[in-house]
């Protein structure tokens, strides 16, 4: 051995799946002089699998590793999404499209939902997804890669992937292994501890082995062998918030059409449905709270509901809201559901998969792991799932629907102190309260505010000084603009690998 | 109908460039308001108006008030800054500046890199650095080469800025005139630093609170200031177009009380510059900040009323920007044992020294190159980072030090480069 693999950090990944291989791929791809993985996974342990809509973040990341798209969209089916179609949340009947990409332009100073705003209350019924070319390509299926250095209408979206998740394990583990990661199929039975300071130390599989380690990655799902199981970390249990615990999933053939570059989530009588386009079939689910509906009716609404023939038997998956109160603790980090879990509603599971292999790789430690690796990584780690819970809470507390004790639940609760603020703030001035950093910037809250109903009474005053002729002319010709620049690109399926 | 009116009628108080931006920016954003400028007799302590200097994030902010930089070098005495030189300020000296490194052409940070094989200071592996030290600057060209990297901020000469933000507020409708306040939907208090019932104190780690000042004329501009350590405290050379000014700061009690308002936007009265926020003399930010400000209140801009949710909004942005500029100012004195850190810079420190990683803060004002100019040549960090240890093969460090050294020979001596400018 060199002196650098001498002094590399020995990780011990327990668990495979999606979790699992995204982070045996990043740290053999990125730090292979700092990192010798180790991956166990359990060939008996289903994977749970329904993570199949993503994020723009994920091209980042495959780039990262330098995976060819081409390649990745074939291995795991994938199809390209504009954006998420929401139907039924606000009220039943209403739908709007939350998009990747921004709203208009600012005029002045001023930013555009300003205006809007203005002719909204004025009487223009042109709703705000009018002037966004992602929505407008997601509902007219066409689709083009954006060209990140032009300012052109047509190249003013992002774009991620719907894609069959258990396919991305396998593609992963092939990248992983060829850079070096170890394998070794196997169940964990026991952990050793180190006697003074509690570190894990190594790990005993069922057939008898042991496997050293100096840091442990967790990603054993919601079993959490090490983080929850030996060292029984804290959960965050935030279900008073989001209620749904249980989803029902089953595949089905496409109906004939174009296949859709967006996400569907319908919102049901007790959660939503979501609806994925492969290129191969289409994925769907029930997400419920069981507290409001038992798992026969939810199965029996899902199939109702489907465009075409089943494939599979449905399958039914259990979890709760929450999150660790450290996600790293010991020489522990838990990655994907053994960290934390957030319902799919805004396709974030993989995004948090990624965001923290990259806080990982930030803070990265050697042998010996100390308060500032963990700080660093919890603090990072904790404020996006944080930010993420009360976006998706808003979805569903921005509703005036009452048709179900679900509905009465989620309209009447209380919300967390930093969501109500938030929205506050919205109502009376049309002001979104600015981070730079994370999830979700400010076209999502429009999205999300303006396309749930809560339209604010005050914007900015500044907007009111335009003749309104004129200002909805130039929104007119916007539209226009941006529809003449989506009809132009090529549909949706011709950008699709063969 | 908008709940919110427009605000009709703003009054701006203070006789320095801080109200002077202050009242052309107000006039261009609300075109139908009556603006008024007061002019008081500045006060000495207000150090935001009297030594004035932009960063490179205040140029969206310069543009949309319609300030053009040339016309900023011709007629407002303005030069640029493209470096500040720390002498005995910490373990070695260094040179802090703003930019991009230059692509390694393998994955991993400059001073990661660097950090594994130091065999130079960091400040002559950036060429921002080594441009200021060679007392040479050019405006940044396409990002192909080395001179696509660098970023700048202009020093404005205090006595010629004031008059030429005069002229440019008057011809956009701003009525200019001294004595009593006119009342107005908004006010916004310019006037200087003034006891304040919500004032938070940073004299404990920013202590540099005297200053005396004293010009020299027949100098020849440089686009690198230079900081001296001192027995009492530093001094410092600035080198504008007409003349070099020089600063003695004592470190201790003064009349000088670096610090910021918890709230600087109380119901119509927005305070800008040193009566919100007291930078010190330090590196000249306290204009700087007032410009991001001035920014942040024109984009969200409150109707008449002044709704209390948007103050607070205003007022969270503001604080966080305040401390965030203040824990960089106390990276410097910390590194030279001048006073303990700020809470903020201590949780970056903890970082920086762990494995040479910035956390991430709200409301930076200037880019991570600035941090890394002054955290760097003071730690070095516990754990060498990992993706620079994988990358291979190595990062051509000893070529891009050749390069950068070759380059300021190439270019014009900063003074022919600047009395192009001005007679252009």
């Amino acid at each position: 051995m060199t002196g650098q693999e001498r002094n590399r950090v020995r990780v011990v990944v327990v668990g495979g799946g999606t979790a699992g291989w995204m982070t045996a791929a990043g740290l053999t791809t990125l730090i292979p002089a700092a990192a010798d993985v180790h991956l166990i996974e359990s060939a008996e342990i289903g994977i749970v699998g329904v993570g199949e809509a993503t994020l723009p973040h994920l091209r980042a990341f495959i780039q990262r590793l330098g995976i060819d798209e081409v390649a990745f969209m074939t291995a795991t089916h994938a199809t390209f999404k504009l954006g998420i179609d929401f139907r039924d949340f606000g009220r039943i009947g209403d739908r709007y499209i939350h998009p990747f990409g921004t709203y208009g332009q600012p005029l002045g100073g001023v930013g555009f939902h300003h205006y809007w705003l203005r002719r909204h209350h004025g009487g223009n019924p042109t709703p705000l997804g009018a002037y966004s070319a992602g929505v407008v390509a997601g509902e007219r299926a066409r689709f083009a890669r954006p060209d990140p250095n032009s300012d052109a209408l047509q190249d003013s979206f992002g774009y991620a992937y719907q894609f069959d998740a258990t396919r991305f394990a396998p593609f992963l583990r092939a990248h992983a292994e060829a850079r070096g990661c170890r394998r070794t199929e196997g169940r964990v039975v026991s952990v050793d501890r180190d006697e003074q300071d509690g570190r894990v130390t190594a790990i005993h599989l069922a057939d008898g082995t042991r496997i050293e380690g100096d840091l442990f990655i967790d990603c054993s799902g919601f079993r959490a062998l090490l983080i929850g199981g030996e060292l029984d970390e804290a959960w965050e249990d935030w279900s008073h918030w989001l209620p749904c615990d249980r989803a029902v999933a089953v595949p089905c053939t496409h109906a004939p059409g174009p296949i859709e570059p967006l996400t569907r989530a319908t919102a049901m009588p007790a959660g939503w449905r979501w609806r994925i386009p492969l290129t191969t079939r289409v994925g769907n689910g029930y997400v419920y709270a069981s507290r409001y509906c038992d798992d026969d009716t939810a199965r029996d609404a899902l199939l109702a509901g489907l465009e075409g023939e089943p494939l599979a038997e449905p399958r039914l998956l259990r979890f709760r809201a929450g999150r660790r109160r450290h996600s790293w603790s010991h020489n522990v980090v838990a990655v994907g559901l053994a960290s934390g879990f957030l319902e799919p509603l805004e396709s974030t599971s993989i995004y948090l998969v990624q965001m923290a292999i990259t806080a990982l790789i930030e803070h990265f430690p050697d042998a010996r792991v100390t308060d500032a690796d963990r700080d660093g990584f919890n603090t990072a780690v904790d404020a996006e799932y944080d930010r993420i819970r009360d976006f998706l809470i808003l979805h569903y507390h921005a509703t005036t629907r009452d048709d179900s004790p679900f509905w009465n639940h989620v309209r009447t609760m209380a919300i967390p102190d930093t969501l109500a603020d938030r929205i506050a703030l919205w109502r009376q001035t049309a002001q979104v309260a600015h981070y730079s950093y994370g999830l979700f910037l400010e076209p999502s809250w429009l999205a999300v505010y303006l396309g749930q109903n809560i339209v604010p009474d005050g914007w900015d005053p500044r907007a009111d000084g335009a003749d309104p002729a004129k200002l909805d002319q130039a929104l007119a010709a916007l539209a226009a603009g941006i529809g003449t620049a989506i009809d132009a690109l090529p549909p949706h399926e011709a950008s699709l690998p063969r | 109908m908008n709940r919110q009116n427009r605000v009709r009628s703003v009054t701006v108080l203070g006789g320095g460039p801080v109200a002077g931006i202050a009242a052309l920016g107000f006039a261009q954003a609300l075109p139908g308001a009556r603006v008024d400028w007061i002019m008081r007799p500045v006060d000495p302590a207000a150090l935001a108006d009297r030594l004035p200097a932009t960063l490179p994030s205040s140029a969206p902010l310069l543009e949309r008030l319609g300030l053009d930089e040339a016309e900023l070098v011709r007629h407002a005495g303005a030069t640029h800054r493209l470096g500040e030189r720390f002498l005995g300020w910490g373990p070695a000296d260094y040179i802090a500046s703003e930019g991009q490194a230059m692509p390694l052409g393998v994955p991993g940070a400059l001073h990661h890199h660097h950090a594994l094989a130091p065999r130079h200071p960091l400040h002559r592996y950036r060429p921002a650095a080594v441009l200021a030290d060679a007392g040479r600057f050019v405006h940044p060209t396409a990002p192909d080469g080395p001179l696509g990297f660098h970023d700048y901020g202009l020093r404005l000469d205090p006595d010629a800025i004031t008059p030429f933000l005069a002229d440019r507020a008057t011809r956009a409708g701003v009525r200019i005139a001294s004595g009593d306040g006119v009342d107005a939907d908004l006010i916004v208090d310019a006037t200087g630093p003034a006891s304040a019932p919500d004032w938070i104190d940073w004299t404990d780690a920013l202590p540099a609170t005297t200053l005396t000042l004293a010009e020299t004329t027949g100098t020849a501009p440089d686009p690198c200031d230079t900081y001296r350590a001192t027995d009492t405290g530093w001094q410092a050379t600035w080198p504008l177009a007409q003349r070099t000014l020089t600063g003695t700061a004592t470190l201790g009690t003064g009349p000088i009380r670096p610090g910021r308002r918890a709230e600087p936007w109380q119901g119509n009265i927005l305070s800008l510059g040193d009566a919100a926020a007291a930078m010190g003399p330090l590196c000249w930010t306290g204009f700087a900040l007032a410009l991001a400000n001035l920014s942040l209140a024109l984009s969200l801009l409150p109707g008449r009323d002044m709704p209390p949710l948007l103050l607070t909004e205003y007022n969270r942005r503001a604080s966080l920007r305040a401390d965030r500029l203040a824990d960089l100012l106390s990276a410097h004195h910390h590194l030279a044992a001048h006073a303990p850190p700020r809470p903020g810079l201590a949780h970056t420190l903890a970082q920086f020294a762990r494995r040479g990683f910035l956390p991430h803060f709200e409301e930076e004002s200037v880019g991570a190159e600035r941090w890394l100019s002054v955290l760097a040549p003071a730690i070095r960090p516990a754990r060498p980072d990992p993706i620079a240890l994988s990358a291979h093969p190595p990062a051509p460090l000893d070529r891009l030090h050749a390069t950068l050294a070759a380059l300021p020979a190439r270019l014009p001596p900063y003074p022919d480069y600047l009395a192009r400018m001005r007679h252009a």
